[in-house]
């Protein structure tokens, strides 16, 4: 039993944070940002070995892997909407992606933060299996690139809606591909609370391109720049 | 109940089988990529071809992309062994991801926007 002690708390937690996003007030955080607080908190009170807990919690991180497969099954679902408007949507993928690992970079590197920090960081938009990968490749830190991932995620599924409303962007392929590529899935499930079809089909195909082309243009960018 | 452990089995077996089969094709040709991301572009490369069936890997699939945030819940338990870190850097970290967010999503969010309105007006003109 104790050997599944990990494994089966971090389910429960979850389960429970799932539950709770039904109250108004909690409606706002993810599910996985309050089963993160409260599994750090139980490991912090009871002094518990993060070694010990993820001894078997790390079957769940193992599920990443066949998961990040998975997202090639939306990808065939809606590769019709990918041969519609080609150049600007294939466009703005490509630029979306150069332009959050630049921005990055150069906001990072202004705010003098240290190197690994910002390899940490570079992958943020990208949905988290994605960029989990995409640091370890680039020597950053997994644990806080998802940590960064979802805050991102957090952000941009907060106000992504309200930002575009008030720079008067109403296209539905603008406003999904935009929030997509920026905030990945968190943006993706707002897009689902708030908008059309439309919105979160070019939402979820934008999350998993840009995803790849990051994979792609990160570590070419790092190896640029040294 | 048989089918379905059993539709779910095949699945899985199909994505591991997909992520060994990259993991390997990048080591042979040594390329700088996740395996993870190349077996997805293997996924749909083989779905659209039809070498994979749809239904094969629908219920597998739709199940782990549901729960694709369960799986992540660990590492943000890792943060832990990374708290100093953090709390040295929590600022910067909060101030760059409000920067580039925002940026990011008024940038493609106006390009979209205007470039489909642009062909749109293209279009027009060339019928007339």
């Amino acid at each position: 039993m104790m050997n599944f002690f990990g494994l089966i708390i971090t389910i429960i937690f979850y389960k429970t944070a799932e539950f709770l996003k039904r109250f108004p007030i909690l409606s706002k955080l993810p599910p996985i940002v309050i089963a993160g607080m409260l599994i750090i908190f139980v490991l912090e009170y009871f002094h518990i070995d993060f070694e010990t807990y993820n001894r078997s919690a790390s079957y769940l991180t193992l599920l990443l892997m066949p998961a990040t497969v998975a997202l090639g099954y939306p990808i065939y679902k809606n590769i019709e909407l990918l041969k519609q408007n080609k150049r600007i949507i294939y466009t703005a993928f490509v630029s979306a992606t150069v332009l959050a690992i630049v921005l990055t970079y150069l906001t990072a590197k202004f705010c003098h933060a240290d190197l690994q920090i910002i390899e940490s960081m570079l992958p943020k938009s990208v949905t988290a299996p994605i960029a989990v990968e995409i640091s370890k490749n680039i020597g950053g830190i997994p644990e806080l690139t998802a940590c960064v991932v979802v805050l991102t995620g957090v952000f941009g599924g907060m106000f992504g809606h309200k930002i575009l409303e008030l720079i008067r962007v109403k296209n539905d392929i603008a406003i999904g591909l935009s929030i997509g590529a920026a905030s990945h899935v968190v943006g993706t499930a707002r897009c689902v609370e708030k908008g059309s079809e439309k919105q979160i089909v070019m939402a979820s195909v934008a999350l998993v391109i840009v995803g790849v082309l990051t994979a792609i243009i990160a570590p070419l960018f790092l190896h640029l720049i040294r | 109940m048989l089918k379905t452990i059993f539709d779910y089995t095949r699945g899985l077996v199909i994505l591991v089988t997909f992520y060994v089969i990259s993991a390997f094709i990048i080591k042979l040709f040594n390329i700088m990529l996740p395996p993870a991301i190349l077996g997805l572009a293997l996924l749909a490369a083989a779905l659209i071809s039809g070498i994979i069936k749809e239904e094969w890997i629908e219920k597998t699939s739709n199940f782990l992309i549901k729960n694709m945030a369960m799986f992540l819940v660990p590492l943000m338990g890792g943060l832990i062994v990374y708290k100093s870190l953090l709390f040295k850097n929590w600022f910067v970290i909060l101030l760059v991801i409000f920067i580039t967010t925002t940026l990011l999503i008024v940038s493609i969010g106006l390009f979209v926007e205007y470039g489909l309105k642009f062909l749109e007006l293209h279009k027009m003109r060339k019928t007339k």
